[in-house]
């Protein structure tokens, strides 16, 4: 039981993340991504935690805040999606170039 | 330490079907799974309340709100439809550099262990005494920005014209 297969096991995550947000077409897709790089840090974190005997535990309570936030997040870009599916009628993202001059 | 590479294993395969299924429907479940394994992830790591606050809020919230979403925003056909666009090949090569930049960086850094010795009554009474004393001011603000964040949602997904 190490640190490292931790670091490891989240770097693994988070690359996979980066693919998703990286080549998806559909814009929900992408956010799902953003989810799982938002846990690959947690699980970081939580790790560091428990091996590294952190000050006041902060390994346990910042990622209470990234989940508030990844919630809050969530909540925003899904409401984004949804007002520009009523807009345009697609959620696929090179179809959304509105703002593109 | 069994499970905790059993979660691990349901973590990584969840997550790679997540980016790679076509269908998007199947795509939020698996995520739901993925979400579940890194829950119990935090459970064997002696992270109880954030193991109960993951499922909560992420498979219970989160999780919820993508189904809809996705339901509202597809058709039957869509799930016929390319999901990746052009960039695979790049973004392959991009994402295997970072995760080996990441470990090989992890790998030359000394980081000095020392156990946690996990409390038996478990984390949640010292949590929230931290939350309340500690880390008040990042709590009240956390419950802004959700404030903020729920107005926002109410008036971008609203009805306009009312």
């Amino acid at each position: 039981m190490m640190l490292l297969p931790f670091i490891g096991l989240s770097a693994i995550i988070f690359a996979i993340g980066i693919y998703g947000a990286l080549t998806r077409r559909n814009a929900i897709g992408i956010l799902m991504s953003l989810e799982l790089m938002f846990n690959a840090a947690n699980i970081n974190l939580v790790a560091a935690n428990k091996f590294l005997n952190l000050e006041n535990s902060i390994g346990i309570i910042f990622p209470i805040f990234i989940i508030t936030i990844a919630a809050a997040e969530a909540a925003v870009g899904l409401a984004i999606i949804l007002s520009l599916y009523r807009q345009i009628k697609t959620v696929y993202v090179e179809k959304i170039n509105i703002m593109k001059w | 330490m069994l499970l905790l590479l059993l979660f691990a294993a349901i973590a990584i395969i969840a997550a790679i079907l997540v980016v790679s299924m076509k269908n998007i429907m199947h795509c939020a479940l698996f995520l739901a799974l993925f979400l579940l394994s890194v829950a119990g992830i935090f459970f064997c790591l002696d992270a109880d309340f954030l193991g109960i606050v993951q499922i909560l809020v992420y498979v219970g919230g989160i999780i919820v709100l993508i189904l809809f979403a996705v339901m509202l925003t597809s058709r039957v056909s869509s799930a016929l439809l390319e999901q990746t666009n052009e960039q695979k090949g790049l973004a392959i090569t991009a994402c295997l550099l970072l995760a080996s930049a990441i470990t090989a960086a992890a790998f030359r850094t000394p980081l000095v262990t020392s156990f946690y010795t996990a409390d038996p009554e478990g984390t949640t009474r010292s949590t929230g005494e931290l939350l309340l004393t500690v880390y008040a001011l990042p709590f009240e603000i956390a419950s802004v920005v959700l404030l903020v964040a729920l107005i926002g949602a109410i008036v971008l997904a609203g009805k306009k014209g009312e």
